[in-house]
């Protein structure tokens, strides 16, 4: 099924509001993998992603690995 | 959380790379995982590492490269990764396929359109449920992120296949009964 990827957005964040779904710091941290079952390749994509973006003076994604 | 504007550039990208491999192969690559939950999620989470499915890694390289993204490369060694200069904190990953060992339907894909032009394709929202619960299943105690990224699916998803659900999470090895489905009313 094709459909706008910005209407989609948009229809998708009023749906969170209208449905009370909090994205408080608790609930987003709750939906982030933990890492415990990362292969080691993952981690190390996640440790270079991490280091490519300090090196560029970015803010890294929050990720655990 | 909404996306930050360099996702949504990133994505774009990512969607000239998708629409450049099906263009030569005749079938799209499918994003899966935790991007893909984030996506339509509408970044209820971030998740910065892409993975993807595609069968021709040759064809998929030279997509990625007519969009602007560069290998991944450790002391030499080509790991299938890459990632797109302009936007260095993400990363993509090419992993084995096929698509949840090929028991989804593929005519339930989702194909998010950007600007009108080119597209991603992600998995169904039930595809995506069952696969965060069967993930949840092997999950370590003490992490429940994927229960509650099915649970946040389910929210977005507004109404969903039961019988595709059901069939879907048996064969993810996940349990239906950690889904609250009152959000679906």
């Amino acid at each position: 099924m094709r459909f706008d990827f910005y209407a989609f957005i948009t229809e998708a964040e009023q749906r969170k509001r209208e449905l009370g779904l909090s994205e408080d710091a608790a609930t987003v941290e709750a939906l982030r993998n933990k890492g415990g079952t990362r292969t080691p390749r993952k981690r190390a994509m996640l440790q270079r992603m991490d280091q490519r973006a300090r090196k560029a003076g970015r803010k890294p994604i929050p990720a655990h690995f | 959380m909404a996306f930050p504007t360099d996702y949504v550039a990133l994505l774009e990208k990512l969607a000239v790379a998708f629409t450049r491999y099906e263009v030569e192969t005749g079938i799209s690559p499918m994003l899966v995982g935790g991007a893909a939950t984030a996506i339509l999620t509408a970044g209820a989470f971030m998740s910065g590492d892409f993975d993807i499915i595609a069968g021709n890694d040759a064809a998929f390289a030279r997509a990625m490269a007519t969009a602007g993204f560069k290998i991944d490369e450790r002391e030499g060694k080509l790991l299938g990764g890459f990632y797109h200069p302009d936007f260095p904190e993400y990363g993509v990953e090419l992993v084995s396929g096929p698509a949840f060992d090929g028991r989804s339907d593929w005519t339930r894909v989702l194909k998010p359109v950007f600007r009108g032009e080119n597209s991603l394709t992600l998995p169904a929202f039930e595809d995506l449920i069952a696969d965060r619960l069967g993930q949840h299943a092997v999950a370590g105690s003490g992490d429940d992120s994927r229960m509650h990224q099915a649970q946040m699916l389910l929210a977005m998803a507004k109404s969903v296949d039961m019988d595709y659900l059901q069939r879907r999470v048996n064969e993810e090895g996940g349990d239906l009964g950690l889904l609250d489905f009152s959000v679906l009313q």
